[in-house]
């Protein structure tokens, strides 16, 4: 062991400085803390009032140092995964092509394979359908949200069209979302199917409609 | 009511000394030092596999162009300095610089200013790359943020050697400091929260009760880095790994702080995001919450653990370097 310096005080941090440096400690131990809290504290009749005050007081702190974040790892259930084919058309007489992203073959090392997995499973999370639910056109306020949240799906859509174009000189892409289902104990145990059994993947609709499948995940 | 009135003083006290003791005791800054190098090398490799396919993901074609990048955080505070550019020489240059500018952080060369810039970059590539972020995005930027707070190059650095070079070769130990108590306080704090939301919502959901969560997530395919399917015929191992994941994701908060409860909630903590790294592909996620528990390390067990790797290490080297038979036959004039 080295020897050690003891000649500081207990708390050199004196009168001011010290009061300066506690409310600035409480203010971001409170802009750690509102984001997480607030993504629990809603739920069918909002969110919760106070909460909010709160958060939109301390939003341009909490967004200026990248503070808005869940911490809902794999919450509140494990979900089912979502991929994006892209059919890629061309004008000048090459064959149309098909690529599926996130796709471990061509993404390496891991990390850039995770970052296209999370390109499809954010602009997945970020669906609205084309049309404003029926349940939501007496209500202003989550009417004018879903306008934004489904103007923001479709930017989003649109930019990943248009790398894909640009990527592949192509004068057409189409997109799809694909919902990897998760299988159940019961399927891998006794039926032995294997984790990537073609009919656990399926085609997600634009309009909104959902299809009946036998899956027991619940998207997170 | 003098008494009440007393012991409302006393109490007030108390927690003025206590909030006082918690923050502003000076500490030791080898375990934010030992952060550092670890934080700066996972920064170094995350922003080094952004060059991997670069132009695609910050370019002007890329999956989410700058300007679009914009409007997505429209209305919102966020700010970055990739919004603005286009070029992709440019954009190439300033990459280069932000790799240098990471690799001095992680051998801690000029650590006081490259914190800083480390912290600035980290945060602006999150505001630019929305979209393709996940938590290991939001654990670099939380420990670039302190790293920047605290003394993280006193130690276990370029600086450090730099400053005893220049003295002639002693120098005298570092310093406690009140800012590195205050960063590794902030970054413990910052986990605490974590966990604590992380174990909420998963109490939210029925698979962690019911015990298969851990199940859906180890056959998840586009997680998966290592075939676990083989635990489904142990469903009592999979329904004790998603109670144990719960229970201590939820009361880390509390039991990470006494001394008897610690050591067995940072071995978890090992355990859990050990398994995370290998199992469901999330080696950096996995890695970089391992880094996080590390602030829990007393500075002192810190420092005394490395002097005894160091010196495991200098052992063979200085044997090898002394050993008359390891030793080049001397030369006949």
């Amino acid at each position: 062991m080295t020897a050690r310096k003891t000649s500081c005080p207990e708390f050199p941090l004196h009168g001011y400085w010290r009061i300066a440096v506690s409310l600035f400690l409480i203010l971001h131990v409170v802009a750690i803390f509102m984001p997480p809290f607030m993504l629990q504290a809603s739920g069918s009749g909002g969110t919760s009032p106070i909460g909010e005050v709160v958060m939109n007081t301390l939003r341009p702190y909490i967004d200026f140092a990248f503070l808005n974040h869940g911490y809902a790892f794999f919450a509140p259930n494990p979900g089912p995964s979502h991929l994006i084919r892209a059919r890629i058309e061309f004008e000048d007489g090459r064959e149309p092509i098909e690529e599926t992203f996130p796709d471990l073959d061509e993404q390496w090392p891991r990390l850039l394979y995770h970052r296209h997995f999370m390109l499809s499973e954010q602009l997945n999370a970020q669906y609205q359908p084309p049309q404003l639910p029926l349940e939501i056109r007496q209500e202003p306020e989550l009417a004018e949200r879903w306008q934004t949240a489904r103007r923001m799906y479709e930017l989003k859509w649109r930019s990943f069209k248009q790398h894909l174009e640009a990527k592949h000189e192509a004068s057409h892409v189409t997109l799809t979302r694909v919902q990897h289902r998760m299988i159940d104990v019961f399927e891998v145990g006794e039926q032995n199917k294997p984790l990537d059994a073609p009919d656990t993947f399926y085609d997600l609709r634009e309009d909104g409609f959902v299809p009946q499948v036998e899956s027991t995940g619940v998207t997170p | 009511m003098n008494s009440l009135l007393q012991a409302s003083k006393e109490w007030t006290s108390d927690v003025v000394a206590g909030w006082n003791k918690f923050w502003f005791t000076p500490s030791e800054p080898h375990t934010l030092s030992l952060i550092r190098i670890l934080a700066g090398a996972m920064l170094l490799y995350t922003h080094l596999v952004w060059s991997n396919d670069l132009i695609a993901f910050l370019g002007p074609d890329s999956w989410i162009p700058g300007e679009a990048a914009r409007e997505l955080q429209q209305g919102s505070y966020a700010w970055s300095h990739l919004w603005y550019i286009g070029s992709p020489g440019v954009l190439w240059a300033q990459h280069i610089v932000v790799l240098i500018i990471m690799a001095m952080l992680m051998v801690g060369l000029f650590s006081r200013v490259t914190s800083v810039l480390a912290c600035l970059i980290t945060i602006s590539y999150c505001h630019r790359l929305e979209g393709a972020l996940f938590g290991l995005d939001q654990v670099n930027a939380m420990l670039a943020t302190y790293l920047m707070i605290g003394p993280s190059g006193a130690v276990y650095s370029v600086d450090r050697w730099l400053a005893k070079r220049k003295a002639g070769g002693s120098l005298a130990p570092p310093v406690a400091t009140t800012n590195g108590n205050i960063a590794i306080r902030l970054i413990q704090v910052h986990m605490c929260v974590i966990y604590l939301f992380g174990g909420i919502s998963k109490m939210r959901g029925e698979m962690w009760w019911d015990g298969t969560a851990v199940w859906y997530a180890v056959s998840n395919l586009e997680y998966q880095s290592l075939d676990m399917t083989w635990l489904v015929r142990y469903p009592w191992v999979i329904a004790t790994l998603s109670h144990v994941t719960v229970f201590w994701e939820t009361f880390y908060c509390f039991l990470v702080w006494p001394r008897a409860t610690r050591p067995i909630v940072l071995a978890l903590a090992a355990c859990v995001h050990g398994g995370i790294a290998l199992f469901l592909g999330m080696i950096t996620f996995g890695v970089a919450m391992i880094i996080g528990n590390a602030a829990f390390l007393p500075s002192s067990w810190v420092e005394n653990a490395l002097a005894s790797l160091i010196k495991r290490w200098n052992a063979p080297l200085s044997a090898e370097t002394t050993t008359p038979s390891r030793r080049l036959p001397k030369q006949s004039v």
